[in-house]
């Protein structure tokens, strides 16, 4: 039954008409005074081409105007702009709010899903939602629940509703949704519950799934066609996944899908990635010869076509994962100059601390280096196609979580499990013809322990402490310039905290990105110079967006993370029993704290 | 009053003994008048909206900005609200070094309620 599914699937796409990409969302994203997909295009660029804040007059951005969400709780993603609407959403319970820009930011429909707050607790990391997507006239969400509703733009009414996981057994959704073509494609969440994680397909009309495709499994199961499906440029062959499995373990292998996706209209291919084999204690995982087994295809870069759902290429970065690398973070695709041609890549800024660079038509291997110089899991990746172990990372055995073993810890791993970077997106300038990346310099101690799986609960089974990265400039972030044609560091701006915000380039030559004490910086796409600075109400995990409205540009960010600080709430207090946490019982208070999500949008004076 | 403030800082782990913090480097009464009125904003939510009230809280913030830096009081700040994020977020701001500069924070917060409640 599954093989002849592949085999239908595999036909429509010989016998399908030549691709045709999703015109509305083409020509939407070319309109830089609008910004209709989280990602800012299809390419993940993040670039802007609006230019009236430029880096000489960007010292005078003032607030423009603000808007409370009334959530608490981590705010990641950006509002849309479409003509003059703007679409902002919330983290969990995901309202989501059209505001009019005509008529002074007013609502003019609020959506508000009624889901069972139980979702909370299998949400390994935080109630985030990385925000709507829109095409057709549809507002797209896909809700911590896992159900993906299509909204009507103009008035907020369900236009479909369908459902992608099961929240019972540890399924969840904070990604974003990618329109393409007459689908959207929607990945899951849930590797720390040991889902056996996907990525689906569903027909933009209707919500009716068209096709899944398995992170792990069997071929038909991974939509993976033995002899077309490459890996570094040689067909993955028969049983690819689950020759790398002990026994039925991929069937909780984790796997999830929860990042951002890229789509190449002229190659009709869609790039994203997938997160960690559960369990992050590998000696669960070992071979049944009790060595590292691959457990493909997890860590793993695919190119499918959104048709049919099969992969055309895959590369795994991460091999037997022992460190919680998740390969989920953007893949944004650039023309760049590599070795002296010009090539059309795709980019990827893995949690491993590697910042890769493909062909993305053939998954061709071009660069692999570190983006951040503390990484010391690895001393590099095999580049030799000739060599057994070509495009496989060298592990440090000091590093190694499993060759020290379960119940010792490993200390001093950089990065830590968060990754030199997590899924706050990049942002790619084609004036500079560079990377702007927001990064983490964080390292850590990893003692894995046994744990035993029960479907809905953590499957974790790892205590981790972690720390600014030693013998540096003692900050637990950075933010970088990245030449990815050379795999090299052009600037380092140091910070105080990891930075989690997603970055924007602008045709002004400026950069923008957030940061978690809450300022949303300019800096000059040069040189990395601080050109503005302002603080925001909460940190900042959100991603910068800008839009024209009436021939102004502007500007937005939301913050807004785990909740007011609330420092002055021990002063002076007569009951000890009272203070931080007591929040709710001030009346005062909990008007002032639920100000804890805003928008803020600014423009030139 | 020694009783109740020791109880209230019981979390924060620290002995008081009655040695008030070291001025830190670099204090130098730097705080912006957003940081002073939230933190007097907060201070008057749970010591009552009086006049009183407003003197003290207010006294007692101008304690903590003569004794850190703003930058200093911006990290815990940030330290704190992060950790309200729970999971791998606040894992990262369980380390060591972050956790004894928001001791340090709180050190200077008992100065403040000494001097002026």
């Amino acid at each position: 039954m599954r093989n002849s599914a592949l085999a239908s699937a595999l036909l429509v796409t010989v016998m399908a008409a030549p691709a045709m990409a999703n015109q509305d969302v083409i020509k939407n994203t070319a309109d830089p005074k609008q910004w209709t997909l989280q990602t800012g295009d299809y390419a993940n660029t993040r670039y802007t081409k609006l230019d009236q804040i430029n880096r000489d007059n960007v010292k005078t951005l003032k607030v423009a105007w603000t808007f409370s969400t009334g959530v608490l709780r981590g705010h990641e993603g950006s509002p849309l702009v479409v003509g003059s609407t703007m679409y902002v959403h919330t983290p969990f319970p995901n309202n989501v709010f059209a505001l009019d820009l005509d008529n002074e930011a007013k609502i003019i429909w609020k959506y508000e899903p009624k889901q069972d707050p139980s979702v909370i607790p299998v949400m390994c990391c935080d109630t985030v939602n990385r925000g709507v997507a829109y095409a057709e006239g549809k507002i797209f969400l896909h809700q911590a629940d896992t159900a993906v509703v299509a909204l009507d733009a103009k008035t907020g009414k369900e236009i479909w509703k369908t459902v992608n996981g099961d929240p019972k057994k540890g399924q969840t959704g904070t990604s974003t949704v990618l329109p393409v073509k007459d689908k959207i494609i929607v990945g899951i969440s849930g590797a720390e519950f040991g889902v056996q994680c996907h990525i689906t397909a569903y027909d933009i009309n209707t919500g009716k799934q068209v096709w899944r495709a398995y992170s792990v499994g069997p071929d038909d199961q991974i939509l993976f066609d033995p002899e077309k499906t490459m890996s570094l440029g040689k067909p993955v062959g028969k049983d690819s996944s689950l020759k790398t499995w002990t026994g039925e373990q991929w069937k909780i292998g984790g796997g999830s899908t929860w990042g951002w996706y890229s789509y190449d209209p002229a190659l009709n291919l869609f790039y994203y990635g997938s997160g960690n084999p559960s369990t992050w204690n590998p000696a669960q995982r070992a071979g049944a010869d009790g060595k590292q087994i691959d457990q493909k295809w997890t860590m793993t870069i695919f190119a499918r076509n959104p048709d049919t759902g099969v992969a055309a290429w895959a590369y795994q970065m991460t091999p037997f994962d022992e460190w919680d690398y998740d390969g989920i973070n953007e893949m944004p695709l650039a023309e760049i100059d590599v070795g002296g041609k010009k090539r059309n890549v795709l980019v990827h800024f893995d949690r491993n601390g590697l910042g890769y660079t493909l062909d993305r038509a053939t998954g061709e291997l071009l660069v692999a280096q570190k983006y951040d110089p503390k990484v010391n899991w690895t001393t590099g990746v095999d580049m030799d196609p000739k060599s057994p172990k070509y495009g496989r990372p060298a592990v440090v055995p000091a590093a190694s979580t499993f060759q020290n073993g379960q119940d010792v810890n490993t200390k001093g791993v950089c990065p830590a499990a968060l990754g030199s970077k997590d899924q706050q997106p990049s942002a790619f300038s084609p004036q500079t013809g560079l990377f702007y990346v927001p990064t983490n310099h964080v390292c850590m101690d990893y003692e894995p322990f046994k744990v035993s799986y029960t479907a809905g609960q953590p499957y974790v089974g790892a205590t981790l402490s972690m720390y600014p990265a030693p013998g540096s400039h003692g900050g637990m972030g950075n933010f970088i310039a990245w030449d990815a044609g050379q795999g090299k560091i052009v600037w380092s701006k140091p910070e105080p905290f990891s930075v989690w915000s997603g970055a924007l380039a602008t045709a002004g030559g400026v950069v923008f990105y957030g940061t978690l004490e809450g300022y949303l910086k300019a800096v000059d796409a040069k040189d990395g110079k601080d050109l503005f600075k302002f603080k925001t109400p909460s940190g900042i995990i959100g991603n910068v967006m800008s839009y024209e409205h009436k021939g102004k540009q502007y500007i937005a960010i939301l913050s807004g993370v785990g909740g007011w600080a609330g420092i002055g709430l021990a002063a002076g207090l007569q009951n000890p029993t009272d203070g931080l946490g007591a929040v709710g019982g001030y009346a005062g208070l909990k008007q002032y704290t639920s100000l804890g999500g805003t928008l803020t949008v600014f423009s030139l004076p | 009053m020694r009783a109740i403030v020791a109880g209230l800082i019981g979390c924060a782990a620290i002995a008081l003994a009655g040695t008030a913090p070291r001025a830190e480097e670099g204090a130098v009464n730097d705080f912006p008048t957003v940081a002073r009125a939230d933190y007097v904003f907060a201070c008057m939510q749970v010591n009552g909206q009086s006049r009183e009230a407003l003197e003290k809280c207010s006294c007692s913030v101008d304690v903590i900005s003569s004794l850190m830096a703003y930058d200093e009081y911006e990290a815990v700040e940030t330290v704190l609200m992060v950790y309200k994020r729970g999971g791998k977020a606040q894992q990262e701001m369980s380390n060591g070094d972050l956790q004894r500069r928001v001791k340090d924070m709180r050190r200077a917060q008992v100065e403040g309620e000494l001097r002026c409640f």
